[in-house]
């Protein structure tokens, strides 16, 4: 989906499918080794479990529950780009359904109103715009808005 | 098989010292180590070198040449945190193979600030894989699995502080509060400032030979290293221990590297947790010092923060922990921070730690842990 005609370009090849048309949600990229059934977060060539190479892209679950969080103080150093003024941030791990945890950031940064085992949903937002003027956009969770 | 032994330690104060040249902080460590046991540099047949931080190329070979221009082999070794283990391993393993007897591990470091580049470019970008953030998420997990409170990672610190206090070798030698933790700025939830060790700069070097070596240089207190272990990840790794890893699976019990190097040292030794006195571990803030006990086997999941509390792992306790005061007082320059366990685990057996002297220690065990799962655990015995 395009906002104000630019066009929306994910941080990194192989990580998510951003929505494409009105309507369409996206998802984050996995993927499943043919050979022992293994899954990962990002498209990879190999697997970490058995080596095999025939890895195929599936879709992720966009629902997850918090594993394990942590809230950021203090800017991290270069590449990352603190906001003026800095504002603490969150990050978590998340177990999907599918029975992988992965790590992310989260949009809420207050410790108190994070409890491992909450619901957690996926959004996608905007990082930065990148030199042709498109919108570079990352993957978050969020508390889920049912609670 | 013979058995090898340490025959000597040396240590640099691990601290700041801008207007020192890594080289004078590595050779100070290095004679010391030679004098302690009664050697010179001619007596070394094989060398080691650990630096993580340090980017001078040749640099570990270059430090060696100014102490002696011998011909032997030298290799530099970068384990991350985890590299003072991995190079007494590799020590270990040169002698058993019979290639040498006389062996010289050192590490120099000097390290300020944190490390800029720990994950792939993607998360640095979004500051997901800073360190503060990785060690924090597990404290968080454990306080969320076993009802540990942030007290009882700042009374780790307390802890830590006690013991360093004493250590003439620290960056910090002072004592501090459960209050003063607490009141110290929130770094990364649940961790305070005080939670965490230092980088700084600092040496140490130890001396590695057979048993027969030992006799021949009439080495007083040789401390037998039973076991030394390297372990990296083996799939599923363990969640959420403190690596670029983006994702892993749930569906098999997945075990830390600290476990896995444990498992295979007792089994190397003959021993089990009940016959370990001392231990140094890797604390690189406050909640990992519990986590690392409990992975090594010394108590169950979920007991560390109890146990502490009862003051079991004080200087005077069933089973000291950190006698030097950890990287939490020492700071840490992680080429050199593994051997500097060493140095504190030999002093503690040979009964020379002065004023942080536990009683009578026969077995002691060191354990590192390094970015992306990397683990070394020795176990020493007299």
């Amino acid at each position: 989906m395009s906002t104000n005609g630019k066009k929306q370009v994910p941080l990194l090849d192989g990580m998510m499918k951003l929505p494409a048309f009105p309507g369409d949600t996206g998802h984050l990229i996995g993927c499943k080794c043919r050979k022992c059934g293994e899954l990962f977060f990002i498209r990879r060539e190999i697997c970490e479990n058995c080596q095999g190479q025939e890895l195929e892209e599936i879709a992720l679950s966009k629902k997850g529950k918090l594993y394990a969080f942590s809230v950021m103080f203090y800017p991290a150093p270069p590449p990352y780009k603190p906001p003026e003024p800095f504002v603490p941030y969150g990050l978590g791990w998340i177990e999907l359904p599918e029975g992988i945890v992965l790590f992310s950031l989260i949009t809420e940064n207050d410790p108190k109103k994070l409890i491992v085992g909450m619901e957690m949903e996926l959004l996608f937002d905007k990082l930065e715009e990148d030199k042709d003027g498109n919108d570079v956009m990352v993957y978050k969770f969020q508390p889920g808005r049912s609670g | 098989m013979d058995d090898v032994v340490i025959a000597g330690v040396g240590m640099h104060k691990f601290g700041r010292f801008p207007e020192k040249d890594p080289a004078d902080i590595a050779i100070e460590a290095i004679l010391k180590a030679l004098k302690d046991s009664d050697m010179t540099y001619q007596d070394i047949q094989f060398a080691l070198c650990g630096r993580v931080v340090l980017k001078r190329p040749g640099l570990g070979i270059e430090i060696l040449a100014k102490v002696g221009m011998t011909g032997i082999p030298i290799y530099e070794i970068n384990a991350m945190c985890a590299t003072g283990g991995a190079m007494l391993k590799l020590a270990r393993d040169a002698i058993t193979s019979g290639s040498c007897e006389v062996v010289l591990v050192y590490g120099v470091d000097k390290h300020k600030g944190m490390f800029e580049d720990l994950g792939e470019p993607w998360q640095n970008r979004l500051g997901m894989k800073a360190s503060p953030i990785s060690f924090a998420t597990v404290a968080q997990k454990y306080m969320s699995d076993y009802g540990a409170t942030e007290e009882d990672f700042a009374r780790v610190a307390v802890k830590a502080h006690k013991n360093g206090a004493k250590n003439p070798y620290a960056l910090f030698q002072n004592e501090l509060t459960i209050e003063q933790v607490l009141k110290s700025p929130m770094v990364a939830y649940p961790l305070h400032l005080y939670n965490f060790c230092t980088p700084d700069d600092g040496a140490a070097a130890v001396i590695v030979c057979s048993k027969k070596a030992a006799k021949k240089f009439n080495i007083s207190q040789p401390i037998t290293i039973a076991a030394a272990v390297m372990q990296t990840a083996q799939y599923p790794s363990s969640v959420i221990e403190p690596s670029s890893t983006a994702s892993t699976c749930t569906k098999s019990k997945a075990y830390s590297v600290t476990e896995l190097a444990a498992r295979k040292a007792y089994e190397m030794a003959g021993l089990g947790p009940e016959d370990v006195n001392v231990v140094e571990v890797q604390d690189t803030e406050s909640a990992h010092e519990l986590v690392h006990i409990e992975q090594l086997g010394l108590c169950k999941p979920g007991e560390a923060y109890k146990l502490l509390r009862q003051g079991v792992f004080d200087i005077t306790g069933r089973l000291p922990v950190n006698p030097s005061g950890g990287i939490q007082c020492k700071g840490e320059p992680p080429g050199a921070s593994g051997l500097g366990q060493v140095c504190e685990i030999v002093w503690q057996m040979r009964g020379q730690a002065g004023a942080r002297q536990t009683n009578n220690p026969k077995v002691g065990m060191c354990q590192v842990f390094g970015w992306n799962h990397i683990a070394a655990v020795s176990i020493l015995k007299k």
